[in-house]
């Protein structure tokens, strides 16, 4: 009750503040005029990336999200990411000498120490498709740690820049974005570790990676096809199993017009 | 000229003053209150400021709500047996509120007894049976296990990773809560039975002038203890886990104006819901009433004092002047007899690091190979 008094009473005051703060800020003189050109020497992007809106194939405008996850490959972007569920024997996890904790802790040391098991991940990323990537987040999955077995889930997100995003991209106002949700088909040859069908990760993301690849070259898929995102599964006694995200540009649709964005006219 | 700059110092003490507050919790401030003011604030007796008493406040029963979660004492009242409400002053000399600073002189381990069977009472003893529901009179120590300090790890780890902050916050119901039993009753030597419904709880025992206490059975609650107890008087403990795996289960009868009552008028359960857990109810209260009669020769609703919200009961009767009266016995300087967790900590007698902020830091500083920045995750997109 008390908390709650004073939390009101301190929010009162910080409003009363910053209104009192805002209306000398604003009557104080104007400070040194801004540099205003500085936004018109940072280098020019290709008209192709500046621009920040794609088309559907229905003729709306595809999601900010997705279309920096696909258009912005000068930065890492949250869409844009492989997301990996694996299991890890928790002895991995420690240091030269060091032993496991009591069972209580066993669920918070593995989420501390889970970004070790994405140790390797990146480096497969960057080996093919990648010009780079990093671990986003790393977490052991709440109430997969199996005291008996030493071992607990994982679920690992890595985003990553993609190589040779510098290649020429069609006309965007001429073009949809088509994407779409593929099953990939890792192959035979992804060899389980221990004969529980967990594969190792590293293998099963190179698999992942290459049916990514050959998911772009179907016939029905377009121009310029790049991974929107990987979702990997690698649990214990279940096969592999892996679904991408990919996209591409298709020509606009027979008598689709796109009406100009609404933009102010170079030179006012 | 000079006006702007003291209004500006003026709120500036308002706003540290609540600051303080915040951070450190209204018992920093309370403990300089008087009694009434500071339970008034507080809330246990809140009934003196909030307008919740019904009546004008001079009769006990003003004091006693029929709440939605139970009887709840609003005022400074206690429970007799039945959960006949009394004033505290009417019962204890010298009663205080104030046990947050309290620290005891001796404390020993006792451990819970093996198995399910209580000693009986002796022929001619009066068994006195108090039950404590919520109650917050929070006492300066506390005791946990590992799964409470794995569990603060993980609440550091997930702070850390969202705001970067590094400050720990210990789980509620580490500390032990005080319950203060007063005993007036001097006719016969008396068998205590004290029950918590949950959490860690220390029994404080005021004895009036003759009392004489057979024995002390704790049941029910994690950690319990007693404190102000003659050292040769026998402590059985059985508690709440152990209960249960006994198959007990401390039931009773809900008051008229309980939260159940309140969904089958308005119609959130149907009747035939209500009266099968009604039957269930009464089934288990009958049940914990016949264990409670085998065990200690009385039953247990009927003897009962003690509401679900309140923080004083009285066994005996009502005494009628200054001289039968129970005398309090602060937990300052006291013997306690308590079962302790995995870790005990007495707040201000802990070395620094070793209490549970510093266990807490320690250990995810250790899964972090040295360094809590190794907790960072995250990529600045």
């Amino acid at each position: 009750m008390l908390r709650v008094l004073i939390g009101t009473g301190l929010l009162l005051m910080t409003v009363g503040f910053g209104a009192a703060g805002w209306q000398y800020w604003k009557t104080m003189p104007n400070a040194e005029p801004v540099v205003a050109e500085a936004a018109a020497v940072a280098p020019a992007l290709p008209a192709a990336l500046r621009q920040g809106w794609l088309i559907s194939p229905t003729g709306g405008l595809i999601k900010q999200d997705d279309v920096r996850a696909y258009l912005a490959q000068d930065r890492f972007v949250a869409g844009r990411a492989v997301w990996v569920v694996r299991e890890a024997r928790l002895a991995d996890l420690l240091a030269d000498g060091e032993k496991l904790p009591d069972p209580a802790f066993l669920q918070v040391l593995a989420d501390i120490r889970a970004p070790r098991v994405a140790d390797g991940l990146c480096d497969v990323l960057t080996s093919t498709i990648a010009e780079a990537c990093s671990v986003n987040s790393a977490r052991v999955v709440d109430g997969s740690v199996d005291a008996a077995m030493g071992t607990a889930l994982f679920r690992l997100e890595l985003v990553y820049r993609l190589k040779d995003a510098a290649a020429e991209l069609p006309d965007l106002a001429a073009h949809v974005l088509q994407s779409t949700t593929v099953a990939l088909d890792l192959g035979p040859d992804l060899v389980p570790v221990d004969g529980s069908g967990t594969a190792t990760p590293e293998a099963a993301l190179r698999a992942a990676v290459a049916a990514v690849a050959s998911a772009c070259e179907d016939a029905a898929v377009g121009d310029v096809c790049r991974p929107m995102g990987l979702d990997l599964h690698l649990e214990p006694g279940r096969p592999p199993s892996a679904t991408a995200e990919i996209a591409w540009f298709d020509p606009l649709p027979k008598g689709m017009f796109v009406a100009p964005p609404l933009d102010a006219a170079s030179g006012g | 000229m000079i006006r702007g700059p003291i209004s500006t110092a003026i709120v500036g003490l308002i706003l540290l003053a609540g600051l303080f507050i915040w951070v450190k919790g209204p018992d920093s401030v309370m403990r300089y209150l008087p009694d009434q003011m500071a339970a008034a604030v507080t809330g246990s007796f809140s009934g003196t400021l909030d307008g919740s008493i019904k009546g004008n406040g001079d009769r006990a029963e003003d004091f006693l709500a029929d709440g939605s979660a139970g009887l709840e004492a609003r005022g400074p009242i206690a429970a007799l047996a039945g959960n006949a409400p009394v004033f505290v002053s009417e019962v204890i000399a010298g009663y205080s509120t104030r046990v947050g600073d309290d620290i005891p002189a001796e404390i020993a381990v006792i451990r819970p007894i093996s198995g399910c069977r209580l000693t009986p009472p002796l022929q001619g003893s009066v068994v006195g049976h108090v039950t404590a529901g919520q109650d917050d009179l929070a006492l300066p120590m506390q005791t946990y296990d590992d799964t409470d300090l794995a569990g603060a790890v993980q609440g550091l780890v997930d702070s850390y990773r969202s705001s970067g902050s590094t400050a720990v916050s210990a789980p509620s119901g580490l500390a032990y809560a005080a319950y203060d039993v007063a005993v007036t009753e001097t006719a016969a030597p008396v068998y205590l039975v004290l029950e918590a419904r949950s959490g860690n709880l220390v029994w404080n025992l005021h004895l009036a002038p003759g009392a004489r206490i057979e024995r002390v059975v704790l049941l029910g609650g994690a950690q319990v203890g007693v404190a102000n107890l003659d050292p040769v008087v026998p402590v059985e403990v059985l508690p709440g886990p152990a209960m249960a795996a006994c198959g007990i289960r401390p039931t009773y009868h809900l008051n008229p104006g309980h939260l159940f009552f309140q969904s089958m008028a308005n119609g959130a359960m149907s009747k035939d819901e209500a009266d099968t857990k009604l039957a269930a109810i009464a089934d288990a209260a009958a049940a914990y009433d016949t264990w409670f009669r085998d065990s200690f020769g009385v039953l247990a609703e009927a003897t009962r004092a003690g509401f679900d919200a309140g923080s004083v009961s009285v066994v005996g009767p009502k005494p009628g002047g200054a001289e039968g009266k129970a005398v309090y016995a602060p937990i300052e300087g006291a013997r306690i007899r308590m079962t302790q967790d995995q870790y005990f900590e007495i707040a201000g007698q802990v070395a620094e690091g070793s209490d549970f902020a510093g266990r807490v830091k320690a250990i995810a500083t250790s899964f972090a190979f040295g360094d809590l920045k190794n907790l960072h995750q995250g990529v600045a997109f």
